[in-house]
């Protein structure tokens, strides 16, 4: 897996002036919605349950509009390249999908199997294959659950798995649709960590969806609202997390709360961080 | 009311309840936590009589579970599973609130009374006439609530009631738990989202490979820092500072917390 | 029933020489007795088979599957049995007709049991079936126990609202049945709806030459066990 580029940064996704109505709806679910998200950084957005996080998700990986019908106008970049002018096997080269149901998205008997699955049917070369296969299981440290079948994994072990038949593809950009709800704190957190490690190591850019603020705060570089289908906010995490969020439904934690009303014009994300500065006063 | 009497429960093999006791009384708000795999869910099942101990007993009532038939605890026992699609299927919202309700046997008169009330309780009267499968994420989940609350069982279970849900919809399963409690009956929630349950601060079991670990009230079982981590849960941040700070009484809430940096920061 | 019918007939991890072989070998013999089954009307000839079967599944290190299957069997075998003999047909006879059923199912028990989902998709493959077809095979076996766990749950929260599966009565007992099977049904389609997007995220039907990373080796050993079991079946049958 090539190591992380520091060169040239091209801008990972660029979204302009997306539009969405899906087919038969009066109500749009996106409304010109504008943003960039520079190479090798990760993105937590954020809104209410209905505010089209998912719907700019699907548009981002082209699901919209070659799988949605509906009104479509704007446009999505991945990589400085149109997404409009992507095939499904160039798009899911350049970008990766990771859904909320560990189930789902998982067709094989073996953990090998599956993440072999995706180079099977881009009909990647056999001697290739094998050695991103061997990569990837290194990558995420899956060498023990290898020839498990799926079904004696845990839902944050086949979550794990089902991002390593992602990361084979070698997309640069993920596309996480809360990978974390049905997984406990401890195994979500397992989750964010790895994020995290593909971000710092090989460089790839994360979008991710989560309502837990204080499980991926940490490792967020910015920080998107939405609400009713535009964009409300776009920054990074500390200056997003200046604004009120609460008005559009997004509950800040409570370490976040308190050095508010402390009048903090900075905020450290984790509580031990923040004993750590006050300790050091 | 519910006694838990040294139960074991195995599953294929897999010992899952490994010598669980414990009381509930009439009216408590009692909140089982665990990480995932931790029994919680299986317990819960045990109480209202779908699934019987291997060893031990579970009294509702005064009745052992294991002779009474399941809809005659459930009559008594509502519980809310944590996945509105593995119930819902009724052609519309009011026919989704009265089926449990002509399975108990309610007349005609009884039924339209609670689906109505219910109805209104939970803001639910526009979509009445709507197939439960139309509704969005949060409705589904109130909607799984009142078909419950509609027979009005004495105690309610509730299983992870905040997976995937956002900010304003747990406040207003807040609201709905503390409203329950209100009216007198007994509440049970199974989750591991600590966070959830802080301005609540029920009484709190944690549970870990199927034993007890703890059980006490959220406030005071979060001074035992360990407690937590043996069960494989992250600690509330709140719980987190006051151990960090040393203090006696954790904050129930961000301003309590600010006041309390402030006086530490004095010393 | 249900219980037996899930063990006898879904893969589960085992390991034993027979096991180890190339799937082409173990889907053979599964075959030719599967075939031996049909063919052979002479009861005597039924027994012999079996203990076949049986000496098979006992080297195999499979044998309680295959007790699974027979507990499947033996109702059905007995049911057969007891018709033809209602019939007046000879007790011979409808032992003979109600032993080359349970040799079927046992049989077809042993076929389920020595190949895994993923040997599957290597035959399949190999026989040169379109693409869609094998993984429609693969991802069915790995999908019937989900929908398993699914079924008990969807059956808990509506015996929870006080639904009554116990009733005799068949008309009550099918209108009971709609809380469970819209749900199922429910959740089947959604799940497939997700897959399908899930698998086009994944490239498939990309390539009309997908690659094909599984490998057996077809040995001396398979040939000669292939053979044996050939031979002793020839001999039971002709």
């Amino acid at each position: 897996m090539p190591l992380k580029n520091t060169k040239c940064k091209l801008n990972a996704v660029e979204v302009k002036s997306l539009s969405f109505y899906y087919a038969g709806s009066s109500r749009p679910s996106l409304q010109n919605v504008n943003f960039e998200l520079k190479e090798g950084s990760i993105l937590l957005l954020v809104g209410t349950s209905g505010c089209g996080k998912t719907t700019l998700l699907r548009a981002i990986v082209g699901l919209i509009p070659k799988f949605y019908e509906g009104k479509y106008e704007g446009t999505v970049y991945l990589n400085g390249k149109n997404l409009n002018k992507m095939d499904m096997p160039e798009i899911s080269q350049t970008v990766g999908y990771l859904f909320q149901n560990p189930d789902n998205q998982l067709f094989s008997h073996t953990v090998e199997r599956d993440i072999a699955f995706g180079l099977e049917n881009l009909g990647i070369e056999k001697e290739e294959a094998v050695k991103r296969i061997e990569d990837v299981i290194k990558m995420l440290s899956i060498e023990h659950i290898r020839n498990k079948p799926i079904y004696e994994l845990s839902d944050g072990q086949k979550q794990i798995v089902a991002l390593a038949g992602i990361l084979v593809l070698r997309p640069k950009l993920l596309v996480l649709d809360e990978p974390t709800s049905l997984l406990d704190p401890k195994t979500a957190m397992n989750i964010m960590n790895i994020v995290k490690l593909l971000r710092d190591k090989y460089g790839i850019s994360t979008i991710i969806v989560e309502h837990r603020l204080e499980l991926a705060l940490e490792i967020s570089d910015y920080i998107m609202v939405m609400d009713n289908g535009s964009v409300k906010l776009f920054d990074t995490t500390q200056n997003a997390l200046k604004n009120d969020l609460y008005c559009y439904g997004v509950s800040v934690p409570p370490v976040i709360q308190l050095q508010k009303a402390l009048g903090y014009g900075s905020f450290d994300l984790t509580v031990k961080d923040l004993i750590r500065k006050l300790s050091a006063k | 009311m519910i006694e838990v009497n040294d139960v074991y429960f195995s599953y294929s093999d897999y010992l899952v309840l490994n010598g669980i006791s414990f009381n509930v009384k009439m009216g408590e708000v009692v909140a089982v936590v665990g990480a995932n795999g931790s029994g919680k869910t299986t317990l819960l099942k045990h109480l209202n009589g779908i699934l019987k101990p291997t060893r031990g007993s579970v009294r509702v009532f005064g009745k052992e579970t294991r002779s009474a038939k399941i809809s005659e605890i459930a009559r008594k026992v509502g519980l809310v599973m944590q996945n509105p699609d593995h119930q819902l299927f009724a052609g519309s919202v009011n026919d989704e609130i009265g089926f449990a309700l002509r399975n108990f046997g309610f007349s005609k008169s009884e039924m339209d009374l609670r689906i109505r009330t219910v109805l209104e309780e939970f803001g639910l009267y526009e979509l009445r006439d709507r197939p439960p499968l139309s509704l969005s994420g949060g409705e589904k989940k109130r909607l799984c609530i009142a078909t419950v609350m509609a027979w009005e069982p004495e105690i309610i279970m509730l299983d992870e009631p905040t997976v995937g849900q956002d900010a304003i919809n747990k406040k207003n399963i807040r609201e709905i738990i503390n409203r329950i409690s209100e009216s007198g009956r007994t509440v049970i929630i199974s989750t591991h989202d600590l966070e959830f349950l802080w301005p609540i601060n029920p009484r709190t079991i944690v549970i870990s490979h199927g034993k007890l670990l703890a059980d006490g009230y959220l406030r005071a079982v979060s001074a035992e820092e360990q407690t937590f981590l043996s069960a494989n849960l992250i600690p509330p941040q709140l719980a987190e500072l006051s151990s960090e700070i040393g203090l006696k009484e954790p904050p129930a809430d961000a301003i309590q917390a600010a006041e309390m940096i402030k006086k530490w920061q004095k010393i | 029933m249900a219980k037996n019918l899930m063990k006898a007939y879904v893969y589960q991890e085992r390991n034993s020489w027979f096991l180890r072989r190339d799937p082409r070998t173990k889907i053979m013999i599964s075959l030719m007795l599967i075939l031996a089954s049909l063919v052979i009307f002479n009861f005597y000839r039924s027994i012999i088979l079996l203990a076949l079967i049986i000496i098979i599944s006992i080297f195999a290190k499979i044998i309680n599957k295959t007790i699974r299957s027979a507990l499947v069997g033996i109702p059905f075998s007995a049911f057969i049995f007891l018709t033809e003999v209602i019939a007046r047909y000879s007790w011979l006879f409808s032992a003979s007709l109600s032993i080359r059923f349970f040799n079927l199912v046992i049989s077809s028990s042993l076929f389920f049991t020595t190949l895994s989902p993923d040997e599957i998709e290597f035959i399949t493959r190999w026989i040169k079936m379109p693409r869609d077809v094998s993984f429609v095979v693969v991802s069915s076996l790995r999908f019937i126990p989900l929908l398993a766990t699914d079924l008990n749950q969807i059956v808990e929260v509506q015996m929870s609202r006080g639904l009554d599966l116990e009733t005799r009565n068949p008309v009550k007992w099918l209108k009971n049945s709609l809380p469970i099977i819209i749900p199922l049904i429910v959740i089947s389609v959604l799940r497939s709806q997700q897959m399908a997007e899930a698998i086009e995220l994944r490239g498939y039907g990309a390539s009309k030459k997908p690659t094909q990373l599984l490998e057996f080796k077809f040995n001396v050993a398979d040939l000669a066990l292939l053979l044996l079991i050939f031979v002793l079946v020839l001999m039971i049958t002709v």
